[in-house]
């Protein structure tokens, strides 16, 4: 019980400590914002550039007190923040806020089919390696690994198209086939709950939706997984071999425990600790875009939209992205603490 | 006391092959020990303690391979060699016949699970019918209490339990949360009666802990607890009070002591301090480079050590008002160990064989064996 | 368990084999046959749906399939045009003063189609066309067409050449500015017309009409539903007070497009979801179009064959432009069937070609060009190249009037003219898909003259035109030309110069340097308007296909370009005012031609490439003609069936297609056999609708819409004669 009231308020407590440090992401975020001149940072407020003209600039200056101390420009920005105002985005034609919103669930519902792969059948790969360390399995699940890893992923992408769309016709690239795509944004029949088309397929009675946005995530995911798995695999790996030559793995054999007990009760937990580190920052990465497969399977998510922003310097989306990454990153590393707490007893509580 | 032999090793051979070369660690290894009895062994760092200890439970780390010798133990009047048995035999012995005691106590145990949930491990690993059965016998004595007739789920799972304990169904139904309360609680029980057993205050809380949480002596008591759990014949302790302040070496052995008496078990006692051999030993082996040089009863070894490497350790020991003499020269590496007897160019009177012949372990006197060829006895 | 796993693996083996052969065996069967599916190059997003701010190709597309316009090009014609929403016009020249004193020689007036309704369901009147016009002009958003409104009706270039200040503060020209805009489109219950101010009948002002940004929107749909229902700050119509237009003039974004975009018009088809994060939009077929559908029409009159096309509609229900996929899904989704119209990399094009299924259409003459500009007068403040005071010849550099001298300057251009190798740049390029014509009036322009010769390239004579300027030769020079990043076939054209002078240089041992630097797209723009760049490249793709649209921008004293380069030659400015004022057009081609030979005299700037397009689409697809003008595809005229075209017409070079013998029909510069046999094979063929299978818009000579003897007569009296083929020198 004291350990249950423990853990909880571990939990409250970095929650609370969330807000101060996502202010001070925003800070430092704005603070980068200084480095341009007022003409640009008047972005953030107003919607087209063009609007800018020699006559209004010195209005719009005043309005948003562009030229004012650091503090009030800060607290401006952060006001409007706040209500859901993050500028407008040229490249989206729409808010900030409902561009990141829109194209949120495309990458989500790539990293929600890839992440658990990844993490699951890397933890058990890493570990099987770990187990027979120099035999047959070894080698072939570390070569596998480095193979994954090297692969371009636009490379990679284009085989899989070429194969299961180009040849067989089987999983086509974007996020849903033309009609169903029709079908999902304009029909009463279809309301979007979340923007993740599979799970609003089955909140809305129409499987056909679920199951044909589901053949068009396989191959995105897929292509992710077989790269970014390589690193679960090798950080479990190495993390298992340490455990596996600590002390109590003696004492626990000596206590006549299976081969398999010893594995997966005693030296397993204790290798997690590293694999949760890298889970987290591989999710957190994962989240906030994937460029390039977005891109060769016109998927429209995340990732390529920033990019694009990006490339035509397009301020308020990529402040606004900056900014939607640094939450989601502190956001992992809270949750990756919170399981700290629960695999290991020894991180303090207090 | 008695004069059957509990574990007796013969000849043992044990070589790492590294990447330098052979370590040649163990090089004809002789002892035994009686029931009830407590030898302790003895002798410098590396000689080989800890790897002989690790051999008589089988759990040699690789690269090291067991290429001579026998390992006999006493399992039920029967003599069985331990070197001989399949895993899963030997993994009926580890924990309950014979169970072992570390160094460090913290690192062998798993930060992370409780002390309770450690402990109770071995209990229903190798007792786990005798739990299965109380708690049947509770349960059915509680529904007869209350006047209620037939069985619960819980009754149901116990007795398919103890009549097929191997089958699938009962794997997967004992998954069900909840369905192996009272188990659990017996064995929650047993933990708690074994820690009040070691002299641990409080030990119901201090099962719900975790290693980190104790202190050094608590965690050693855990862990002797540990090893005691299910009565084992043997314990080998390997250095369990080196890493401890005196006087928690002092209660530990002390505790070893009263243990050994209510539980009847014998000891094999491993340390470098000679005091604590003196202390707790019935009979000493003294280890060397890999050999036994000298088995004897505690007073007769220190009253007449016979091989030269006893006398210099027993010469060694500090006393006030005397200097300080040391036994010369260096442990030598066990990649290329010294031709002959091994401890020949360290031995005050050594001779021309003991360099060409490596002497034989006989007895020279009643229950007292040395290594040297000052005694004769070479092959 | 063993013979369970084994069944099971050859049954997925045997179902794996059978897929594999699958696609050999199946016959192409026509997807989506009432649908039509473009994917588009991955920056064809559309900026906006309001026709008055739409100043690109990709908005355009969606603006023309969606609304009206009063009138539209017929066919392939540039010049002849077909009634849309006007059913008759009239040019008349009525000298008029407007209230505000405003002296207008010149009167459009258009009848108005009558029971046409927007598919709001409201009825179209004059005072809609008026509406628009009017709107269009009051937003007049900066960087946006409206000027060429403003050019003709109030003789001026936007709303900012007078004095209008601000909503919150008005000028004092704000009223007379909204009186002028009022009185400048009049309407009555029949008949809408436009009064111009500009001292011409104005020739490009039909082209005008005919285009996205002559849209005609519904005044009352705007005030029942944009302001009345959504609450957005449009435009009423109303003239209560003449300065409270200022209010809707420039805004940020235009009210049809923010939030959310929103469209109404009389056009064949209405907006169904214009979708920014899924990249695509979707229109659906507005059954109540006036012009009608084939259902209501006479049934085809040849038989279709039931085999392959299960019902020959004559029309598209739905049609959806995508621009989400890079070129290899796009490609992949072409090559299934799954996309009917591919937008096709220059550089991918080999790949595309030949491959079962596809047809392409080859060449499609473009209304663009990209020319290298001369600075007359370079500003010495250029961070971009060492700029040394009038006439100061250096090594390291180049006086400021380096290529605008009044004596001299002339050979500079001329010898930079003569050391760039034309051919072997579009072939490289542009994979000879390209031309390089010899002055801004291009090929396909009205009024474009072909007997102006173009620039070659000789290493001798630009060596000799370098020695005429007194000083340079012995001294040398060193240039800074300057293109914008990421533009390869301009990177290309500035290496090619290099290493025009690095020629010139190893045979005549002088030392000219050629520095090239490349700037980012708006810092190059700037440095382009503050004269810093010594040369530059850009290019300009036609508003409306009129000459005006070129001259004056690349000649004119005052022109986008000319300004720039601070060219400014008193005598082809008076040519250019006298060519756009002009009505006859005989005497205007005269015009052109007199400005096209000063501008290959003067050769303030070089045109480098007028590039060549080709078109790709599923050879099932019926209907879709080319217009130079045309910012996209037409679903109206589209439909799906299989029909075998003969107009498979073999691919020659390219050459200046504006004096081709319309009997050319294969486009080979020569009229023979081929051409004839050609037309024999669609005759017969009507223009529909529904589009006959046999027709092709090449075979049918004099524009009637029937292939018939009159066209194989055309081809009958020109036999044997050749286009002239124009092409430089080897």
């Amino acid at each position: 019980m004291v350990r249950k009231l423990g853990l909880l308020t571990y939990v409250a407590r970095r929650l609370i400590l969330l807000i101060p440090v996502v202010l001070g992401v925003s800070m430092l975020i704005f603070a980068i914002t200084m480095c341009f001149p007022p003409t640009i940072r008047a972005l953030l407020y107003i919607r087209n550039p063009q609007a800018l003209t020699p006559e209004n600039i010195e209005g719009v200056i005043k309005k948003y007190h562009l030229n004012d101390p650091f503090y009030i420009q800060y607290f401006t920005w952060l006001a409007q923040v706040l209500q859901g105002n993050l500028g407008w985005s040229q490249t989206a034609s729409a808010p900030v806020f409902s561009a990141i919103l829109v194209r949120f669930p495309a990458t989500f519902e790539i990293i929600v089919f890839a992440a658990p792969v990844i993490i699951i059948l890397g933890l058990y790969l890493g570990i099987q390696s770990a187990v027979y360390k120099d035999k047959i399995l070894d080698h072939i699940t570390r070569s596998a690994a480095i193979i994954g890893w090297s692969l371009p992923s636009f490379w990679f992408g284009f085989i899989l198209m070429a194969v299961f769309y180009g040849y067989l016709g089987w999983l086509p690239p974007g996020r849903l086939t033309r009609e169903v795509q029709h079908f999902v944004d304009s029909s009463q029949l279809f309301t979007k709950y979340t923007g993740l088309y599979i799970l609003d397929g089955i909140l809305n009675g129409q499987l056909a939706v679920s199951w044909d946005a589901f053949k068009h995530v396989i191959l995105p995911a897929t292509v992710i997984t077989v790269i970014d798995i390589a690193l679960i695999i090798r950080v479990a790996r190495s993390s298992m071999l340490e455990a596996l030559s600590k002390g109590y793995i003696i004492t626990a054999k000596a206590k006549g425990l299976t081969q398999k007990e010893v594995i997966n009760k005693h030296a397993r937990r204790n290798a997690l600790i590293p694999v949760t580190t890298i889970s987290g920052l591989l999710v957190a990465s994962l989240m906030t875009g994937v460029v390039i497969t977005e891109t060769v399977f016109g998927f429209g998510g995340l990732g390529s939209w920033a990019a694009q922003s990006a490339q035509q310097l397009d301020v308020p989306s990529v402040l606004g992205f900056a900014m939607f990454t640094a939450i989601v990153f502190v956001i992992a590393n809270l949750i990756v603490d919170v399981l700290y707490a629960f695999i290991d007893p020894r991180i303090r509580l207090a | 006391m008695t004069e059957e032999r509990l574990l007796e090793i013969n000849g043992l051979v044990l070589n790492f092959y590294t990447y330098e070369g052979i370590v040649q660690a163990l090089d004809g290894v002789n002892l035994y020990i009686r029931d009830g009895e407590t030898l302790g062994l003895v002798g410098e760092t590396g000689c080989g303690k800890s790897v002989t200890s690790l051999s008589t439970l089988v759990l040699i780390p690789s690269p090291g391979k067991i290429e001579g010798g026998r390992i006999l133990f006493n399992v039920q009047g029967k003599k069985v060699d331990l070197l001989k048995q399949s895993d899963e035999h030997l993994r009926t012995i580890r924990g309950k016949d014979i169970s072992m005691v570390f160094q460090e106590p913290r690192v062998y145990l798993n930060p992370v699970y409780t002390v309770s949930s450690q402990i109770s491990e071995v209990l229903v690993k190798h007792r786990k019918e005798e739990f299965l059965k109380k708690a049947l016998e509770s349960l059915k004595q509680e529904r007869r209490k209350k006047g209620l007739k037939g069985s619960t789920f819980e009754m149901n799972l116990y007795e398919r339990m103890l009549k097929n304990p191997n089958s699938l169904t009962n794997k997967i139904l004992s998954k069900i949360p909840g369905s192996q309360r009272r188990f659990k609680l017996e064995v929650q029980r047993e933990v708690v009666r074994i820690l009040r057993g070691m002299g641990i205050p409080d030990p119901e809380r201090v099962a719900k802990m975790y290693p980190h949480e104790l202190s050094g002596g608590m965690a050693q008591r855990v862990v002797i607890a540990m090893a005691l759990a299910c009565n084992p014949k043997l314990l080998i302790a390997d250095e369990p009070t080196t890493n401890l302040d005196v006087t928690v070496q002092a209660q530990i052995l002390s505790l070893i002591k009263r243990l050994k008496s209510m539980f009847k078990s014998s000891v094999l006692y491993i340390t470098h301090d000679l005091g604590v051999i003196s202390e707790i030993s019935d009979r000493v082996a003294v280890m060397y480079a890999g050999n036994v040089v000298e088995l004897a009863d505690v007073y007769e070894l220190f009253k007449k050590p016979l091989h030269p490497y006893t006398r210099g350790l027993l010469e060694s020991i500090p006393r006030p008002g005397k200097p300080l003499k040391s036994i010369p020269g260096t442990v030598p590496s066990l990649l290329n160990p010294p031709s002959g007897c091994r401890f020949h160019d360290r031995c005050s009177y050594a001779m021309e064989i003991c360099r060409k012949v490596k002497p034989a372990f006989t007895e020279v006197e009643k229950d007292h064996f040395v290594a040297c060829n000052l005694y004769g006895g070479s092959k | 368990m063993k013979k369970v796993v084994s069944l099971a693996l050859i049954s997925v083996f045997l179902m794996l084999g059978s897929l594999l052969l699958t696609p050999a065996f199946a016959a192409p069967v026509i997807k989506r046959p009432m649908g039509i599916y473009v994917a588009t190059i991955e920056g064809g997003v559309p900026e906006t749906v309001d026709p008055a701010w739409c100043y690109d190709t990709a908005s355009a597309e969606l603006i023309f399939n969606v609304y009206d316009t009063l009138l539209y090009f017929d066919g392939e014609s540039l010049e002849h045009f077909i009634p849309q929403l006007a059913t008759e016009y009239t040019l008349q020249e009525v000298n008029w003063t407007s209230p505000e004193g405003l002296f207008c020689r010149y009167r459009y007036t258009f009848k108005i189609r009558q029971n046409v309704n927007f598919t709001s369901g409201h009825l179209l009147t004059p005072k809609d066309v008026e509406y628009s016009i009017e709107r269009g002009m009051i937003q007049d958003r900066c960087g946006g067409p409206q000027w060429m409104f403003y050019e003709p009706l109030l003789n001026s270039w936007g709303a900012e050449a007078w004095n209008i200040g601000t909503a919150t503060v008005p000028g004092p020209e704000a009223e007379l500015v909204g009186k002028m805009i009022d009185h400048a489109v009049e309407s009555n219950a029949t008949h809408v017309w436009f009064n111009l101010a500009f001292p011409g009948p104005y020739a490009p002002f039909l082209q005008i009409l005919s285009q996205s940004w002559s849209s005609i929107l519904s005044k009352q749909w705007v005030n029942e539903y944009v302001i009345g229902t959504l609450h957005r700050p449009e435009w009423p119509g109303d003239w209560p007070d003449y300065t409270s237009w200022l209010a809707y003039h420039d805004p940020a974004v235009s009210p049809l497009d923010d939030p959310s975009p929103i469209m109404c018009g009389t056009g064949p088809y209405k907006l169904v979801i214009l979708d920014y994060a899924a990249k695509y939009w979707t229109v659906e077929r507005n059954v109540n179009y006036w012009r009608g559908w084939p259902a209501e029409w006479p049934a085809p009159p040849y038989p279709s064959d039931p085999a392959k096309n299960p019902t020959p509609a004559g029309y598209v229900d739905t049609a959806t432009v995508t621009w989400a996929y890079e070129w290899p899904a796009r490609s992949s989704m072409f090559l299934a069937g799954d996309v009917d119209f591919c937008a096709v990399p220059r550089e991918y094009i080999g790949t595309i070609v030949g491959q079962p299924g596809l047809r392409c259409t080859y060449p499609l003459p473009v209304l663009a060009v990209g020319s290298l500009f001369f600075t007359f007068d370079v500003d010495p403040a250029t961070p971009y190249g060492t700029i040394n005071d009038y006439g100061v010849f250096t090594a390291d550099g180049i006086p400021r009037d380096f290529f605008g001298n009044p004596t001299w300057g002339i050979h500079t251009r001329l010898a930079f003219a003569y050391a760039f190798d034309y051919t072997t740049y579009l072939q490289t390029a542009f994979l000879g898909e390209a031309i390089a014509p010899a002055t801004a009036i291009i090929p396909g322009l009205v009024c474009y003259d072909g007997s102006i010769p173009g620039y070659t390239y000789n290493i001798d004579k630009a060596y000799d035109e370098f020695s005429k300027v007194p000083g340079l030769v012995g001294t040398g020079f060193t240039v800074t030309v300057t293109y914008n990043t990421g533009n390869i076939p301009r990177q290309r054209a500035c290496e090619k110069l290099k290493e025009g002078i690095d020629a010139i240089n190893a045979k005549y041992h002088t030392s000219f340097v050629v520095n090239i630097v490349n700037i980012d797209w708006k810092p190059y723009l700037g440095a382009m308007v503050r004269s810093q760049l010594a040369t530059f490249i850009i290019g300009w793709l036609a508003d409306y296909p009129d000459p005006h649209n070129f001259a004056f921008p690349f000649y004119h004293s005052e022109g986008t370009f000319a300004a720039c380069q601070k060219y400014s030659n008193p005598t082809m400015d008076d040519l250019i005012k006298k060519g756009i004022e002009e009505s006859d057009p005989v005497k205007r081609c005269q015009i052109y031609h007199d400005i096209q030979v000063l501008a290959r005299q003067e050769t303030p700037s070089i045109p480098l490439y007028q590039a060549v397009g080709r078109h790709f689409e599923r050879d099932w697809v019926v209907g879709w003609h080319y217009n130079t003008i045309s910012p996209g595809i037409y679903f109206y005229n589209l439909w799906k069936w299989y029909y075998v075209p003969h107009s498979e017409f073999p691919d020659y070079p390219p050459y200046d297609y504006s004096n081709r013998l319309p009997e050319d029909v294969n486009y080979d510069g020569k009229v023979d056999m081929k051409d004839i046999g050609y037309t024999c094979k669609s005759y017969g063929a009507t223009y529909g609708p529904p589009l006959h299978e046999r027709w092709h818009f090449r075979c049918d000579i004099n524009n009637d819409r029937k292939i018939d003897m009159k066209d194989i007569g055309f081809a009958a009296k020109d036999y044997g004669k050749t286009s002239s083929v124009w092409a430089p020198p080897p």
